[in-house]
Order: structure tokens, then sequence, then C-alpha cells
């Protein structure tokens, strides 16, 4: 579509709204946003659109802004626990043979440590910036599914309470975040502590599942007249790429707890060798699963640093081409790595070289984004500002963690260095340095648009400094001592090894860290509440979510925007073109054709409902129980059968009549 | 034949990684097999597996110059090339990958453990 075709307040052609679908609003029906004014058209969208007043209101929520924030917290509060655990290790670690926690502890430290920041922390927080930011970039009032939206906050919630309730009773997982059979298997963890692993997995990969269906399908259809395939900005392709990594990823993980439980609960031998069943089969699903995970954690960061760097280098993002094939090669090529996860396991040689191959080659899409973002840095004329500054501490981090992993894609070096703290310091730096330091960088530059508000730039310098050294400080050193020959996850060591003072480093390093966390936690309070007014859009950036109010209405958009550039603010300063014609009594949205986004029809959006939250209940139940017999999955359909007919039971909205 | 002869633009898109995808799969499943039988397969189906992936390309490449056999006038032609060029690109790279992948039964023993 080329810009002459819509231009400003250009009504929706009435004949592909209204003719093929038998449910859509009749022309006649409603008032629409046509020829409104602008202050009735608020007074209409407003009263649609809202989240009704109340607790009950509250829980019923389907704004995908509400539901984001909510998950936004809540992986914050994460983030602090598993930060908490990870404190009570190195401390514990600081000097040899210190007493402050046994080995058992230790265990459930480490495992709840790793399960809080991959399930808990990592996943839910990426993908809850998606479902903040992909619905206002690409120009639409709500999410695709917003009540399975809902339903998956309530399911991550339960699922993380469930798990860290299991702690608070001494009844955390003790067998890692990856649970190796045969250590988790029945024979050798007895009690529930390895079923609390298997199901907290199931509720939080069933909250990802839903989120990554809501997110493919807003932006496949429910983008932008005129966003075009090659105008949708990067960090809605990188959602995107990640929410089908997602869909493809996490069953084979399910599978994996499943199968567990069943040999643990209901007496299967799926991975006991001595009765035919394979140990083996165990890393395989969970590594089809555990290193896609990586990428569904470092490919959202690579698009918050795709909208970060231009909106700072002030020109538009260099070679847009290279990075979205980027972020599709890497999103292929992350299925084919997982061998390497298992190269001391006795595979043979020739089969896991093909996964060194992939491993080494997935460094040519990361490498070309690299370039692409210092290419648009080159070019431009950079403002440095708090989020610039955290997306160059990702360069540096990211870049030593890639060259590790180039390293460790070889199988010898790999044997060599397998469960030692050069693992540990490896994926710390891409985790961290991939992931959190744009994470953080994102923070600031999204915080103007869901508060209203700005965070200290001062604070946000000493932040940065902080976290930096602090990071540095606590990883770095953890490679020299893995070469040295230091095992992970042990609860301490002899003092003749001489591993004392590196480790007491390493400790200052790991406080340092999480006081830069306590400040960031700070600004972001104070910038909540005593916050510079932000404005509409406070670093003048190019892309739609800053063209609208901050924080932004119920109803997003006043008008739909129409977009005629991949940085559609900077194309069209005077005034945004709109395309009107939607009904604003009920919840209405324009749905568009997959490659060009042609307007294509109107469709609603769902209302608010309780049930979302009543079928998590259900389904958190139901999986709560199970650890306990298998009977229930028999009596807990009976619930979430009754919860489903209630959500989809039609409740006389004039959407549902329609 | 009107794909093959006006191109489709997501050709390489969909020939590069699942030629990948294949060559991981059964060159992994055919390394024991070679072992036991001592024929060299795994860098041969590697080979037709890069050729595959080209194929695809080919198809992207044609696309790009000939507007492709699913374009419509109403189709922006901005956004059937994009697609064209993702789908090139994405071709040569992944037959890079297989290449490379094929190259290792050049250098290791396929009964190595």
């Amino acid at each position: 579509m080329s810009s002459a075709d819509v231009t400003s307040e250009r009504d929706l052609p009435p004949e592909r709204a209204t003719v093929t679908k038998g449910d859509l609003a009749p022309e006649q029906d409603g008032p629409r946003d046509s020829g409104m004014d602008d202050a009735s058209l608020h007074r209409w969208l407003a009263r649609t659109w809202r989240t009704p007043p109340g607790i009950v209101g509250a829980l019923s929520s389907v704004d995908h802004k509400v539901i984001a924030r909510r998950y936004l917290i809540t992986a914050f509060v994460f983030l602090c626990l598993g930060g908490l655990n990870a404190v009570a290790m190195r401390i514990q670690l600081s000097g040899p043979q210190r007493g402050l926690i046994g080995p058992d502890l230790y265990n459930q430290l480490f495992t709840m440590h790793g399960v809080t920041m991959m399930f808990l922390f990592a996943v839910p927080i990426v993908q809850a910036a998606g479902i903040y930011l992909v619905p206002l970039m690409v120009g639409t009032r709500n999410i695709a599914f917003p009540r399975l939206n809902a339903f998956g906050y309530w399911i991550y919630v339960s699922g993380g309470a469930f798990v860290w309730i299991s702690f608070l009773l001494n009844m955390a997982p003790d067998v890692g975040w990856f649970a190796y059979v045969p250590l988790s298997g029945p024979e050798f963890s007895p009690g529930k502590r390895a079923d609390v692993w298997a199901q907290m997995i199931t509720y939080t990969e069933v909250s990802s599942l839903a989120l990554a269906v809501a997110t493919i399908v807003t932006v496949f259809k429910q983008r932008a007249p005129g966003m075009s395939l090659d105008k949708i900005p990067l960090f809605v392709w990188a959602l995107l790429v990640t929410s089908f990594v997602v869909v493809f990823a996490m069953p084979a993980v399910m599978i994996t707890s499943t199968f567990l439980i069943l040999d643990r609960l209901v007496g299967t031998h799926i991975f006991n060798p001595a009765e035919g069943g394979d140990a083996l089969l165990f890393q395989h699903l969970f590594w089809f699963f555990g290193h896609p995970e990586v990428y569904i954690i470092f490919l959202p960061a690579t698009g918050m640093v795709s909208s970060i760097i231009p909106a700072f280098a002030r020109r538009p993002t260099f070679g847009h081409l290279g990075l979205v094939l980027s972020l599709i090669a890497v999103g292929f090529l992350s299925f084919g790595l997982w061998v390497h996860h298992m190269f001391a396991t006795g595979l043979p040689k020739l089969g896991a070289s093909f996964f060194t191959a992939s491993s080494m080659l997935i460094a040519i899409p990361n490498g070309v984004q690299i370039f692409c973002w210092l290419a648009t840095l080159w070019d431009g004329r950079p403002v440095i500002r708090t989020p610039l500054l955290f997306v160059f501490g990702f360069f540096f981090m990211f870049v030593i963690g890639g060259l590790t992993g180039v390293m460790l894609a070889s199988v010898p070096l790999d044997l060599q260095v397998h469960d030692t703290y050069f693992v540990v310091a490896h994926f710390h730096y891409v985790l961290i340095g991939g992931s959190v330091f744009p994470l953080l960088g994102a923070a600031y530059f999204w915080f103007p648009k869901i508060t209203g508000r700005m965070m200290s730039e001062r604070l946000g310098r000493w932040h940065f400094g902080l976290a930096f050294i602090g990071f540095n400080a606590a990883f770095f050193p953890m490679h020299l001592v893995g070469l040295w020959g230091m095992p992970r996850r042990v609860y301490t060591y002899p003092a003749e090894l001489g591993w004392g003072n590196i480790n007491l480093f390493i400790s200052t390093g790991a406080v340092l860290f999480f006081l830069s966390f306590v400040l960031f936690t700070f600004n972001l309070i104070h910038g909540a509440l005593k916050g510079a007014p932000a404005g509409d859009n406070p670093w003048d950036a190019g892309t739609l979510e800053w063209a609208t109010s901050s924080p932004p209405p119920s109803y997003n958009f006043r008008r739909i925007p129409v977009v005629t550039n991949v940085e559609p603010l900077w194309a069209e300063r005077e005034a945004l073109p709109v395309a009107t014609g939607l009904r604003v009594d009920v919840r209405e949205l324009l749905v568009s054709t997959v490659a060009e986004a042609y307007p294509d029809i109107r469709e609603k959006s769902a209302t608010p409902s309780i049930w979302p939250l009543l079928a998590a209940i259900a389904v958190g139940g139901t999986f709560l129980y199970s650890i306990f017999t298998p009977w229930a999955i028999v009596w807990g359909a009976v619930p979430i059968a009754v919860t489903l007919v209630g959500w989809f039971w039609p409740k006389g909205d004039p959407e549902d009549e329609q | 034949m009107r794909a093959l002869r006006l191109g489709t633009s997501w050709g390489g898109l969909l020939s590069g990684p699942l030629a990948w995808a294949i060559s991981t799969q059964l060159n992994y499943a055919l390394v024991p097999w070679q072992c036991n039988r001592q024929v060299p397969v795994v860098l041969p189906t590697a080979l037709v597996l890069a050729l595959l992936s080209l194929l695809g390309g080919v198809l992207s490449w044609r696309a790009k110059r000939q507007g492709g056999a699913a374009f419509k006038p109403e189709r922006t032609r901005g956004t059937e090339q994009f697609v064209a060029d993702l789908g090139i690109l994405a071709a040569l790279f992944f037959s890079l990958v297989i290449v490379m992948q094929g190259c290792a039964a050049l250098i290791l023993d396929e009964c190595l453990r």
C-alpha cells in the first residue's frame, strides 16, 4: 500500500469490511469514529475499552497493558528473589569451607536460582514487554485473544507461587534447573521435590505458550494499515520469531516433565534403561527446549537494542533486511544446537560435530546484528543517555559471551571445562550481558511510556556504572577459576586448592552487582512517584508506541494510524495519517492482511471477564493435585470444563450477538 | 510449474531451514549406519541438501527479478521483494551451514566416540 492509498481520515472500505463475515457489525449498527470530534471520540472509546472498577473488575481485566504491567512487576519480584538466592550462594562460596549453608539447602538454592531466573523471570519478562509493546507498535487497540492473555498471567503467578511456597516448606526442587534423570527419577529423588520442578514447568510453559499465540496473531493480523512485512519494527519481528520458537520449543519440555511425572507417580519406565527406557532421551528432549530457551530470552533483547539504537543514534537502523534475516536465521538455528549441551555424554563424535558446525555458524547472524548496530551508531549522531549506556554494556559483554560460546562449541575444549565455572561465566555473560543489560536499557527507555514519568538520568548513570563493574568483577574471574578446575554446583571447597581469594573477589563483585539493583529499584519507585512528566515522545523516537499518550489510554489510539515507513513518526512529522471507520460503542479492531497489512475486516475484541482467572485456578489446582495422584487429571477435568464453558458462554454482549 | 518459472518469493525461506533441519537429523542418524557399513553417505547427503537449499534460493531470486508466481497487481512489489531478499540470503546461509556440517565427515572418523 502506498501512502497515496490511505489519506488522512480515510474511511475503511465498507465493501471489504462487511461483505464476507457474518458476525461483523453492520455499518449502520452503531456510531463510528469517522468524522467524530476528538472529545466525543475519547468519551466513547474510554467507556467502551475501560477496565471495570473494583476488585472483581481488576481481576477481570483483559487490557494488554494492565496484564503486561502485572507480568512485569511479578517478574521483577522473581528477579529479586532469584538474585537473593545468588547472593546467599556467593556468601557461602566467599571463602573455603564456610558453614553458612549446608549441601542440601545449597542444592535447593542453585536449583531455585536457575528455575526462577529462567522460567519465572527471563522468559516472562521479555514476553511481558512484548504484550505491552507489540499491540502499541503495530497500532492496534488490544492484543489478540485478550482473555487467553489474562489466563496466561494467572497461570504464571500460580506456578511461581507454587514453587516458592514449596521452597519455604523445605520442599523446593534440588536437582538443578534441568533436573536430569536418573537423579530426578523415583530411585534417587524420593519425596516431592522433583515433582515440584516438573509441575512448575507445566504452569510456566502453558502461560508462555498462551502469550506466544496471542503475540503471533497480533503481529500477523492486527497491524495498522500500511505496515507491510518490510515496515514492521525490529522489536516486533524479534517477538514474532521468539513466539514461534516458544511454540515449537516449549512442548518438548512439557513432554519431558510429564514423562518424568509418569515415571515417578504412575510407575512407567520411560527414562529407566534397566526396563528398556532411555535416560539420555531426557537430555535430548530437555535441551531441544533448553537451547532455544536461550534464544527466547536473547532475541527479544536484540529487538530492544534495535529500538533503542535508532532513537539515540538519530537515524533509522542500518541494514534492516540483514537484521530481520538474522532474527529468522537465529530462530531456526536455535533448534539445531542442543547437542552441544551433551558433548560429555559419549555420543558419536561425527554426529556431535554437526552441532558444532551449527553452534559456530550461529555466530554469523549474531555478528551481522552487532555490525549493523555499530554501523547505525557510526553513521548517526549518538546522544548518550542511560538506555544507550546499557546497550554499550551489552555489546561488550555479549561479545565476550559469544566468543566463549564459540570456544565451547568445540568438543575437545568443552570436554575439558565441562561442569566448571568457565561454563557458569560463559552463560552469565550471554544471559546477563545479552539479555538483562538490554532489558535494563529498555526499562529506562520505555518507563516514560508506561508511567508517564521519567527515571532519573543521574541515578541511571550510577546504576549503569555499578552494574557494569559489579557484573564483570563477579563473572570475569569465573572464567579463570573454571579453567583452574573449580566445578559448578559445589557448596564449598577445601582451602588447599587456593581458590579462596578469587572467590572472595567474585563475591564482592556479586554484592556490587546486587547493590546496582537496589539503586535501580529506588530509581524505578522514585521515577514512578516523583519523576519529571515525560510527554508522549520524550526521546523523539520513530515507532508507533510513541504516537499515543504516556501512559497510553485503555484504547491505545484514538484513531488507527496508517503506516508509510518503518519509522512512521519520523516519516510523518506533521501529522500521522489515520484510518477511520471502526465502531466506538463496542470493542472493535481492524484486522489486516498478513503480507501488506491491507485493511481487511473489522473484528470484535473480547470484553473483560472473570472466567480466565477461574479457569486458571481450576487448571492450577489440577496441576498441583496431580503431583500427588494421577486421578487429579480425571477429577480436575470437571472444574476445568465448567470454567471453560463459562469462559466461552455467550454473555449477551453486543459483540457476541453480532 | 508457474511457481518454478516465475519464482516464489518465500522459496529460500522454506528450502534453507528445511534442508538444514533434514541434514542435521538425517546425517545424525546416518553416522552409526556409515560406521557399520563403511559407505560414505554423510558428505554426499549434505551436498544434495545444500543444493536443495540453493534451489529454493533460485526461486526467490526469480521472484525478485520477475515478480513471483503469487504476485497480483493489487499487491505491493516492495513487500514481495523484501521476502525474496530474505529467501535468497536464507538459502545461501543455510547451505553454508549444511556444507560445514558435511565437511566434518572429511575430518572425523564415523566410528569415533
